[in-house]
């Protein structure tokens, strides 16, 4: 046992002499650490749901393609970074037509004169004519719901994108029955534009149905990305947006939409108050960046997106104005949650909006996983048959040499990548794979030795007194090899790596198990070069490289200090 | 020169069985998992040739039917025993005979729609790219390995091994990412996809034919080319020269070095002339293998760049499930690694003289 001790202590003080060795051992401390605190830096769920969960990533409501949030610490240029917004103001009211009060206060708004008829008049001849004036009503309650968004713009570089989730309805949609939306953005110059306009800009009261877009008006719903379905009851079909629907509504895409229309009157009268402010107009196919025009400053600079940023208070407002008939339930309209979209995370995330650091970190275990279980299997194999292949000679030698000659001499790469296409959708399959042929290489070295041993004076004397082939093998020829077969090990971490990552990158891997190469896949497939983000492309390839590097170093410690006949 | 003439028949020997052991792996997994792909081909051509005689009006009974449909079988191998496909899939390997299998997806610069013509547009290009790296690398490698030899252990040893340890465990193709990042993407001096060559080329031959067509298009080439070229020469050339300073150090410790520089000879004649001509076997060998390693980490790297050639091939191909054209592309880079392997089996047997006179026996 001490003699153990004194080995390791001898072997702790020659690290010491060997810097890049230390520097191996030290990275490799740090890389097992994280492999195994994986479940305390990132949150597992989102691995395990990383291929063909998309629910799991659209309810995250994650940027595509977003820079890194530290690219801030970096840049002169302040980028919005994703945050979660607050709710602000508020308001439910209801005005029940069936009370006499409700209904003045209903026609005080729509019609003072007649309201204040009607107040003068004796109760009696007042009820007489309330009721006559509610049969003409298709309805029994008048709802307006107002929610409002806040938003801070501090950063230089506006978000890409506000995006509202929301539960709303029921809202039966019926001819006849005006019922308005109405989506405000009150910039903080006071300039406030009608994302939904309705037929009059310049009315403050809250229940004027002018004010809103009618919701039945063709495409708006479509536009706006509210899910609507058809109810059939009896003989009447009506669109209706169920209760509980959810809604989510993307300013950017919303907006988009609206440039894309190629309708000049419908921009204008939404754009309309920035490009008085400005004294501009849009020209024709002209690009605009959606989220820069609204979230700049007035100027004239701001159709070519290159207007200064007017940073403050946003508020977005959702307004509806909902008439419900008798005996139907009453409208909701709740906000779930509110996000602006900017630079994310610790790594960003990719173009399907998934986070990249924890598929990154995730990447240790497997990398570790890959290049150990290859190297050490396929190390030993190529030392039992070295070893055999020497220590036996005459024809089983011959053959054996021959046999690993004839594989060494193929070509690795095109042979995995048929081996993998055909039985590669399983990782474990890939690492039998990579074993198959990584264990060649040593045997040459290997068997070399084991001549020379073989030819030892206490290897003949053990063979004088009896002891079996496999005893002189295991007893006297192994110990020998051992060292050597460290380093190798070691030194044939980073190939079966660079492999595994290699054929994960043509789309061979396991389509379940993500790995630094099956990110470096994905990125080529979703254009992430094109797109020049480098934080989706640069991190799974200079983890590959660490951790070959890290192995490459203690393989070269090791074999300084466990064959000191090679130091030259 | 008997010596040589062994060596030659050995190399040759030795490059036959690793051909026909690889046509033998590839053809049993082809034939047991490439089959219903062959199947539904078949299915393809027999009602293709249903149609045909539709067109003229003929009408088949099922007996002929069952006929034409036994004959496309049979054109295709598929009613013999398994054994027998084995074999006769593996000769057509060997002989390179691949115009029985579809293409079924798209390929840049193919004149036809087997594996065959895919094949042929993109193994000059792989060529093309990969001689002219590895010439640079060798001539890089030489250079500095030499220099490094000279002064081991000092400033640019040590630079240089670093640099062979980092981009031993780099992807090659990855470095080929971050290239295409800083020169396509943010300097714009480099274009992103090789594989627009073909639309250069095209609009170059409305202009000008024949001879001066094929000097123009260098310029084109070379274009689309230089990004790769860099990507692999500076990925691979610290290897080289690693390799090359270590094999010229175990040489400079020989005698004859010793007698050369006791001669008064001045340090660059002995280094040029006598330490790099014994040096030069090993040197050869290890270009082999280099060459090995590289043409595996090329087939992504093409990828990345879109350069038209077998590794391109190689990605359209797996995303496309064309099973043909991948088997017909693996068996033409093993034969084409095999080739090269042969080939410097006999440069090294012309460099050194104990193998030319028959004094060693193997090459390795």
């Amino acid at each position: 046992m001490s003699t153990q001790i004194e080995r390791i202590r001898w072997f702790l003080g020659e690290l010491k002499r060997v810097k890049s060795g230390l520097v191996g051992f030290i990275l490799l401390f740090i890389l097992i650490g994280v492999a195994l605190a994986f479940p305390l830096i990132a949150n597992p769920q989102d691995v395990t749901n990383w291929s063909g969960h998309g629910e799991y990533w659209d309810q995250k409501m994650l940027p595509k393609l977003a820079p890194p949030a530290w690219v801030n610490m970096f840049s002169s240029v302040k980028y919005a970074i994703t945050q979660d917004l607050s709710v602000g103001a508020s308001n439910y009211t209801v005005l029940d037509m069936q009370d006499d009060r409700d209904m003045l206060k209903y026609l005080d708004l729509m019609n003072p004169d007649v309201a204040k008829a009607l107040r003068q008049l004796p109760e009696d001849q007042r009820k007489a004519l309330l009721d006559n004036l509610r049969r003409n009503l298709h309805f029994r309650y008048l709802v307006y719901i107002e929610k409002g968004v806040v938003y801070d713009l501090e950063a230089d570089v506006p978000p890409s994108d506000i995006i509202v989730l929301s539960k709303m309805g029921p809202i039966v949609l019926r001819k006849g029955l005006v019922q308005g939306i109405n989506i405000q953005l009150v910039r903080p110059d006071g300039i406030a534009l009608t994302l939904t306009p309705g037929a009059s800009h310049n009315v403050t009261n809250p229940f004027n149905i002018n004010q809103y877009a009618d919701m039945m008006s063709p495409g708006l719903l479509t536009g706006l990305t509210i899910p609507v379905t058809v109810n059939t009851s009896g003989t009447e079909t009506c669109k209706v947006i169920a209760a509980n629907t959810t809604w989510r509504f993307s300013m950017r895409d919303y907006i988009s939409s609206v440039l894309n229309s190629r309708n000049p009157a419908l921009i204008n009268s939404i754009l309309g108050p920035i490009l008085k402010a400005a004294n501009v107009s849009i020209g024709e196919g002209v690009y605009i960046d959606p989220m820069a025009f609204l979230m700049s400053k007035a100027e004239r600079d701001i159709v070519a997106g290159t207007a200064p940023p007017l940073k403050g208070r946003y508020m977005l407002y959702f307004k509806f104005l909902i008439k419900v008939p008798e005996g139907y339930p009453k409208p909701a309209f709740k906000i779930e949650k509110a996000k602006a979209l900017g630079v994310y995370g610790l790594l960003g995330t990719d173009i399907q909006g998934r986070d990249l650091w924890p598929a990154f970190i995730y990447g240790v275990r497997w990398a570790l996983i890959i290049g150990l279980v290859v190297s050490v299997i396929s190390t030993l194999i190529g030392v039992m048959y070295g070893v055999i292949s020497g220590y036996l000679g005459g024809w089983t030698d011959i053959i054996m040499t021959r046999i690993a000659q004839i594989i060494y001499s193929l070509p690795v790469l095109p042979l995995l990548i048929i081996l993998a296409y055909f039985f590669g959708q399983n990782i474990w399959n890939i690492v039998w794979i990579l074993i198959a042929f990584g264990w060649v290489g040593l045997v040459f070295t290997v068997r070399s030795m084991v001549l020379q041993i073989k030819e030892n004076l206490y290897v003949e004397a053990a063979r004088a007194i009896g002891a079996s082939s496999w005893r002189i093998i295991f007893k006297h020829v192994f110990p020998q090899i051992l060292p050597y077969t460290f380093a190798s090990i070691a030194l044939s971490v980073p190939g079966a790596i660079l492999s595994e990552a290699g054929l994960s990158f043509l789309g061979l891997g396991d389509p379940s198990v993500v790995t630094w190469g099956k990110i470096l896949h994905d990125a080529q497939a979703g254009n992430a070069v094109l797109n020049g983000a480098w934080w989706w492309v640069i991190p799974p390839g200079l983890g590959i490289a660490v951790v070959g590097m890290t192995f490459v170093f203690i393989g070269y410690a090791l074999d300084k200090i466990l064959n000191p006949k090679l130091i030259r | 020169m008997a010596g040589m003439g062994t060596m030659l028949v050995k190399a040759v020997a030795n490059a036959l069985i690793v051909l026909i052991v690889a046509a033998f792996i590839i053809s049993a997994i082809f034939v047991e998992q490439g089959e219903q792909q062959l199947k539904g081909y078949a299915l393809e051509l027999f009602q293709a040739k249903v149609r045909q005689y539709e067109m003229k009006g003929i009408k088949l009974n099922e007996t002929q039917l069952q006929q034409i449909n036994m004959t496309i079988w049979r054109d295709l191998g598929l009613l013999e025993p398994k054994p027998v496909r084995i074999l006769r899939f593996a000769l057509w390997s060997i002989i390179l005979k691949f115009d029985m299998f579809p293409a079924r997806a798209h390929y840049a610069g193919a004149l036809g729609n087997t594996a065959k013509d895919v094949v042929l547009a993109a193994l000059p290009n792989t060529i093309i790219l990969f001689t002219t790296a590895t010439i640079i690398c060798i001539l890089v490698g030489i250079f500095l390995g030499l220099q490094t030899a000279r002064r081991a252990g000092g400033i640019a040893d040590r630079v240089i091994s670093t640099i062979a340890m980092i981009s031993a465990s780099l992807p090659m193709w990855w470095v080929g990412m971050l290239m295409l990042l800083i020169f396509a993407f943010d300097l714009g001096v480099a274009p992103f996809a090789g594989i627009d060559v073909y639309s250069d080329l095209a609009e170059l031959s409305k202009h000008v034919s024949g001879f001066s067509y094929w000097v123009y298009s260098i310029p084109v080439w070379l274009k689309y080319m230089w990004l790769p070229l860099l990507t692999i020469v500076l990925v691979s050339f610290g290897g080289w020269a690693y390799t090359i300073r270590n094999v010229v150090i175990s040489v400079m410790t020989e005698d004859f070095v010793h007698v050369a520089r006791a001669k008064g000879l001045p340090e660059r004649t002995v280094l040029y002339k006598h330490v790099l001509r014994a040096a030069s076997p090993p040197i050869v060998t290890m270009s082999a293998l280099s060459i090995v390693n590289s043409l595996g980490g090329a087939i992504i790297t093409e990828t990345v760049f879109s350069w038209p050639g077998m590794g391109r091939t190689y990605w359209v191909a797996l995303q496309n499930g064309d099973t043909g054209v991948l088997i017909a592309t693996t068996f033409v880079t093993v034969f084409l690694f095999v080739i090269v392997i042969v080939l410097l089996d006999f440069i090294y047997a012309l460099l050194d003289p104990r193998v030319r006179t028959g004094m060693a026996g193997g090459a390795r």
